[in-house]
């Protein structure tokens, strides 16, 4: 087998690897939240970039959206329109931690729960924006390659059959 | 002609193949996208119906404390007692602190006896917001949530002693991640600064509970990120223009007002 080949028979295993761990990812960061939702509100206020009137129903909706995505992601339906939506959703934290760091606030990012305002000098912008990075490697090969093993997808609409083109009449 | 029929035969049967599958695809994407549409719309009805979990300071079936003003703070005069001659004319200093937070043990630990003198002098007005962020240090008992809803109660019932009830949590602060004091153990340290039995017995009932709640978010809507905040008519105290865990820093900045 050739190096392309062998990356093409690894694409799909490589896109379960990316579901399952983008699914993880998204379970870590709701349970939290779901324990302690009034918390999960001010952590959406502390970024101060949301008018109050939403910042409730962001707080609480968040985690919610993020367990209904993780569960499409295992499932492997609508693989493609996901990594979209992941996409959208790690576009929209990454431009948080942004302003947050040139607004200069000191605040944790509450990404898996928590968050509010730490001390100076305990928040560690780089190495968020270094992870959010990662996740969004993961999003961009999943939305390239949506095709991957034991998906619904998958099962729906099978990998159209290579037929060998028999010449005719033989 | 028979080889024709066949063919026409074959590409029929395929068709309608193709066909059902088709249409077993859109029943499963109907079926999935349907589900997910309603959870999302049962979670959204939940959120609305259940602004429990966020009340509002007055919110229905809210107790809230006798004294305690629409910010959720609790204020203390000079005579020490809640509400009674709280002087409006001087700097008004706001505390935010969460019983479990062991830095907000450490803010009373140095500055207590600064703010009570200038409080008592009449310099100041001190307004303690007990509030709550820290429950998932207490294994689940929710002592953040309990201890607020403690001093609540004593502030409500026996408003002379709620600072020193307040002052005495401090100074027996359980660590994080234990399970905290029980309600036993607060009704105890309530009744050890004069509260009576009868009150400190009510704390078992959790009335402010919902309070607690509500001034927390209060606390966080006005601008509270973290504890110990404070707040100085109105303002954020910054720890870099002010560092109030220097003995001492805190007292000369309120003096110099």
């Amino acid at each position: 087998m050739t190096g392309i080949q062998r990356l093409k028979a690894a694409q799909p295993w490589l896109s379960l690897v990316m579901r399952v761990a983008m699914a993880l990812t998204l379970i870590a960061a709701a349970i939290p939240k779901l324990q302690d939702l009034p918390a999960s509100v001010r952590a959406v206020r502390a970024y101060r970039l949301l008018p109050e009137a939403v910042v409730p129903l962001a707080g609480n909706m968040l985690p919610i959206i993020e367990l209904l995505l993780a569960v499409v992601l295992i499932v492997g339906i609508f693989t493609r329109m996901s990594a979209a939506i992941w996409l959208a959703m790690m576009a929209a934290f990454t431009i948080g931690v942004v302003w947050v760091w040139i607004k200069g606030y000191s605040i944790d990012c509450g990404c898996f729960g928590g968050g509010g305002d730490v001390p100076d000098g305990a928040t560690n912008y780089p190495l968020h924006l270094l992870e959010r990075f990662g996740f969004v490697v993961m999003g961009a090969y999943l939305l390239m390659f949506p095709r991957s093993k034991f998906s619904l997808d998958g099962w729906l609409e099978p990998k159209p059959e290579v037929r060998a083109q028999t010449p005719e009449g033989s | 002609m028979a080889s024709k029929n066949d063919n026409a035969m074959q590409a029929r049967a395929l068709a309608q193949q193709q066909v059902a599958k088709k249409e077993r695809k859109s029943t499963i994407i109907i079926v999935v996208a349907s589900v997910l549409g309603i959870a999302l719309f049962a979670a959204l009805i939940y959120f609305i119906t259940d602004n429990s979990k966020v009340p509002a300071l007055d919110a229905d079936g809210a107790v809230v404390p006798a004294g305690s003003d629409a910010t959720g703070g609790i204020p203390v005069g000079p005579t020490g007692i809640v509400g009674v001659d709280v002087p409006t004319d001087v700097p008004r200093v706001d505390i935010y602190e969460d019983f479990m937070c062991p830095a907000c043990g450490k803010f009373e630990e140095i500055n207590s006896v600064d703010l009570n003198e200038l409080r008592e002098a009449s310099k100041i007005s001190v307004y303690y917001h007990p509030i709550t962020i820290l429950d998932r240090y207490s294994n689940g008992t929710e002592f953040s949530t309990r201890a607020v809803n403690a001093v609540a109660t004593v502030a409500d019932r026996a408003p002379e002693s709620f600072h020193p009830y307040v002052e005495v949590l401090y100074a027996n602060q359980p660590a994080e991640n234990t399970d905290g004091l029980t309600d036993e153990q607060l009704a105890d340290f309530a009744v050890s600064v004069g509260v009576s039995q009868g009150v400190a017995d009510q704390i078992v009932d959790g009335d402010f509970r919902k309070w607690a709640l509500g001034a927390t978010d209060q606390a966080s809507q006005d601008g509270m990120q973290g504890t110990p905040t404070v707040m100085v008519d109105g303002e954020i105290l910054d720890q870099n223009d002010v560092s109030y865990f220097t003995p001492g820093v805190l007292r000369n900045y309120l003096d110099s007002l």
